[in-house]
């Protein structure tokens, strides 16, 4: 319902103007109305004398270029969003994979002064001991513990030949050897067989014993 | 405080009121849309300037702008909160004037009124430097610290914009 012939009114600029002016000189307090204005040379002057932080445009009326803030925030948001991701690809954990940082390199050979001097150090071994050498940068030392239980067996085989009995003895003796290495603990065990075969000439008058030989 | 020295900023207060009351109501109706609250703010950040110290203000104009805007967010927070009165209460005519022409001329700013809080702050900012203060285009690029070409340009599509909002409440060039 539009009680109110209001037509007319927007016919053109001029019209939208005076319906403006009027409108506003009705909101505007009659005090206010009364206070007399000033020209605009006056108050480019004086405007040029405020100081020129606060040139008396409040906060809401100073445009600010938000549109330069805006893209300011997001320039700020992508550099974060790339040191984050530079830094989590630096610093991801390594794989199970070990991954050689420097170049496999042949070893080089020792001059034979080094190798004096390697020696000195190491323990001389017996001749019955065995070492393990490492290739590695590290020499390990191992420990050779020979094991004394020898198990022997003795076989005797009598042969009738064209000169006598003969007797034949196989002996058969087994020897263990286990090697420790000290830093890891592990032990190495590995058993050495001996075999000795005789053939003894047998006297008619009684059967050959084992340490006839030794003339006992 | 001395008393010649309260009596000379009593002064000078009085003479930025007279100076520059009209222009700091205009900035704060651009803000409100009220005028009687555009008139409060401006009454109350003058009576809290009276009671600041000389040297601590530079810029008196840019204090109570601030003072005044303050006053108008702190009014818009306790409306929520608080009762309105009712809209026929300012709408009372007076005994000498001629009801049905008064009556006429209020809901004509009333629309207008309601159209204008439509537009944007800025929109209505310099609608009422132009048309309530009278300000030229030059003058008010000063004030706004840009050109006037762009000034006309913020005026041009400021009325255009009104239009269209007055239009929807029925105020066009073919309205009955």
């Amino acid at each position: 319902m539009k009680p109110f012939d209001t037509s007319g009114m927007l016919e053109n600029d001029e019209e939208l103007e005076s319906v403006l002016r009027e409108y506003f000189q009705q909101e505007m307090p009659p005090e206010l109305l009364e206070l007399s204005d000033i020209s605009d040379e006056e108050y480019e002057k004086r405007f040029q004398e405020l100081p020129a932080l606060t040139n008396g445009v409040p906060d809401t009326f100073d445009r600010k270029p938000s549109r330069q803030y805006k893209t300011g925030l997001l320039l700020l948001g992508l550099c974060a969003c790339l040191i984050v991701g530079i830094s989590f690809i630096q610093f991801q954990p390594a794989d199970q994979i070990p991954v050689a940082k420097q170049p496999i390199t042949q070893p080089e050979s020792l001059p034979p002064t080094v190798k004096n001097e390697i020696s000195r150090h190491s323990h001389i071994l017996e001749s019955e001991s065995l070492a393990v050498v490492d290739q590695g940068d590290t020499s390990i030392e191992m420990t050779p513990q020979i094991d004394k239980s020898v198990h022997e067996s003795i076989d005797i085989t009598l042969y009738n030949t064209e000169l006598g009995p003969i007797e034949q003895r196989t002996e058969l003796s087994w020897t263990n050897i286990s090697v420790q290495n000290p830093k890891t603990g592990t032990n190495v065990e590995m058993s050495m067989p001996e075999l000795t075969i005789d053939f003894v000439p047998v006297n008619s008058g009684r059967l050959s014993l084992i340490n006839d030989e030794n003339g006992e | 405080m001395p008393e010649k020295q309260a009596h000379e900023w009593s002064a000078e207060i009085e003479a930025v009121y007279l100076r520059e009351g009209r222009e700091i109501w205009a900035l704060l109706y651009a803000q409100c849309s009220d005028s009687d609250r555009a008139y409060d703010a401006l009454q109350e950040a003058f009576v809290r300037l009276q009671s600041q110290e000389v040297k601590s203000i530079r810029n008196i104009r840019a204090w109570v702008l601030t003072v005044a805007q303050n006053w108008l967010r702190d009014f818009a927070r306790r409306q929520n909160h608080a009762a309105r009165p009712a809209d026929f209460l300012d709408n009372i005519v007076g005994q000498n004037s001629d009801p049905l022409e008064d009556l006429e001329k209020n809901e004509r700013n009333s629309r207008v009124r309601q159209s204008l809080r439509q537009l944007r702050a800025e929109d209505r900012e310099v609608l009422v430097l132009r048309y309530a203060l009278g300000w030229s285009s030059k003058r008010m690029s000063i004030a706004l610290n840009t050109s006037t070409s762009a000034i006309d340009m913020r005026l041009s599509r400021a009325r255009k914009r009104l239009c269209e909002e007055l239009e929807k409440v029925g105020i066009d060039h073919e309205t009955v």
